[in-house]
């Protein structure tokens, strides 16, 4: 058993009853020399240093063993609990042997690091108030939101009413065999950014949106010869030239239209008729026809965004469309053919699917 | 009789001035909540149980946060949560008393572990639970002696002694693998 500070006064008290052996002693009288804070006086303590032919202090390094660092001290120096000059012996006592300083390796490895643990559900733990001015608030923003929507919805069907442009619109038809997109979409999801997702509706709807407008000025335009492989084309005309479909060569004549022409005859239902009936007050030519196919349809809408965008120094887009007109690109997978015609600045896709 | 007015400050209750404000809870959750956590979890080694201890301290602290000072939280919440954990041993007849046979034992004849915080864990499931607190607390938490001696509820030496029993039995364990290592 070590003497330390806890027990010394045991031994002590054998010193003085002079039962302790002479390692003991010896040990005791090292601690005392270690430890002068004590004030520990022992009868033989000069006598022991002083006598070099002393037994108990012929082996002066098991006296200097004896004066190890304890464990008390190791763990008060980890622990920062040595004053300065303490800390600064103590380090003298390490450097000066190996054993102390591979000692006090293992006792710093006693101190655990910090592991990174985290709490996973530190939100369900707080609390969140709602205060009556929240309350209001988010009352307010519920009825914004909501005027905004109606507001926005009227807005947007007053804009489509008056310009007959869909962004992104989608058509399909209801046997989902075609699949028409029409991206008149780079100004108008400006204007409306929460149409950004298209819009799927029906072909019917779209003819009957388009109905009251004018479509006597549609013209004839000149088409690629690759746009005969590709089903169908798009129209466009040059100003002031009636679409005369009678000029229309035989392989022409035989190319369906976007809308199949079965398709087309089903779009002149009592349905639309109702529609077109409500949209009366906006007819503007009466001479319009009941129903248009797709192409003639784009062609139409071209046309209008070409007055809607033309000024005085920029190219219109007929005029665009003029010198890009018949660049497409079909790209073609298992499920579905997909051809992309560019028109000026506009494109116009048409999707058909092989499996239906 | 001249009557003197009291300070106004004086009318309140005195809880007025200490009570935790919800925001000041919110950021205790978020100062301490992890702390709490890896404190129970290393005491315990059982992540539901930890969670739920921990759910429950914040759970009392919000029932009391009109009684608790945000300057004493960090305190209020480790109490709290050894407690509960101390309650939760007893109530699983949780036996944590060291047993330095069964340590030696277990170490000596386990796989050979390379890595020193494993065996350091280990080592430390091999502690009394009130000496595994105090470490945790001092090492992780880095709380002070009193500080540690009010979170567990005894006194500093005592907290000093813990301290050292356990650093030597973890330095015992850890000399003894470096002597086969070596």
């Amino acid at each position: 058993m070590s003497i330390n500070k806890n027990n010394y006064e045991a031994f002590l008290l054998d010193y003085y009853e002079g039962s302790l052996s002479e390692n003991e002693k010896a040990e005791l009288i090292a601690f005392a020399l270690a430890h002068p804070e004590l004030g520990i006086e022992l009868e033989d303590q000069l006598q022991y240093l002083n006598n070099k032919n002393s037994q108990a202090v012929i082996d002066k390094n098991k006296l200097k063993s004896l004066a190890a660092p304890t464990d008390e001290e190791y763990i008060s120096f980890i622990e920062g609990q040595l004053t300065q000059k303490e800390e600064e012996e103590f380090t003298e006592l390490i450097k000066s042997n190996k054993t102390y300083k591979s000692n006090l390796e293992i006792w710093e490895k006693t101190i655990l690091d910090k592991p990174e643990i985290i709490y996973p559900k530190k939100r369900s733990l707080k609390h969140y108030s709602i205060t009556p001015v929240v309350y209001s608030m988010v009352s307010a923003a519920a009825i914004f939101v909501l005027f905004f929507t109606v507001f926005n919805n009227s807005q947007e069907r007053q804009y489509f009413k008056n310009n007959g442009i869909r962004p992104n619109v989608q058509i399909t038809n209801e046997t989902e065999e075609d699949v028409f997109e029409f991206n008149f979409n780079k100004e108008t999801n400006k204007q409306f950014p929460s149409l950004v997702n298209p819009s799927i509706i029906k072909a019917k709807d779209v003819i009957a949106k388009v109905y009251p407008e004018d479509t006597t000025n549609i013209k004839n335009a000149p088409k690629t010869s690759d746009q005969t492989q590709n089903d169908q084309y798009i129209e466009i005309v040059e100003e002031n030239q009636i679409i005369d479909h009678s000029n229309e060569t035989e392989e022409e004549k035989s190319l369906d239209s976007i809308i199949s022409p079965k398709k087309d005859t089903e779009l002149n239902t009592d349905n639309y008729q109702n529609i077109a009936q409500e949209n009366s007050a906006n007819v503007i030519n009466t001479d319009a026809k009941d129903s248009y196919s797709v192409k003639e349809w784009v062609v139409n809408k071209l046309q209008e965004k070409e007055i809607l965008d033309s000024t005085e120094n920029d190219p219109t887009i007929l005029e665009i469309a003029a010198n890009t007109i018949g660049d497409y690109e079909s790209k073609e997978t298992d499920n579905e053919k997909v051809t992309v015609f560019k028109i000026g600045r506009f494109e116009y896709y048409r999707k058909k699917s092989k499996h239906l | 009789m001249k009557k003197t007015l009291l300070p106004v400050t004086n009318l309140l209750p005195c809880a007025s001035y200490n009570q935790m404000t919800r925001k000041e809870y919110n950021t205790s959750v978020d100062l301490y909540a992890d702390g709490l956590y890896r404190f129970i979890l290393k005491s315990c080694n059982d992540e539901d149980l930890s969670k739920d201890i921990v759910q429950d301290v914040f759970m009392k602290l919000w029932d009391k946060h009109v009684d608790v000072s945000f300057e004493k939280v960090k305190s209020y919440l480790f109490t709290a949560g050894h407690h509960t954990l101390i309650s939760s041993f007893r109530k699983e007849k949780f036996k944590g008393e060291y047993n330095e046979e069964k340590t030696e034992q277990q170490l000596w004849h386990s796989e050979q572990y390379s890595d020193l915080q494993e065996i350091l864990e280990q080592a430390l499931n091999t502690l009394p639970q009130i000496q595994k607190s105090a470490i945790l607390l001092r090492d992780y938490e880095g709380y002070a002696y009193d500080e540690i001696a009010e979170i567990l509820g005894i006194n500093m030496s005592q907290v000093k002694v813990y301290i050292f029993r356990g650093r030597k039995a973890l330095q015992k364990i850890l000399n003894k693998n470096e002597l086969i290592n070596a």
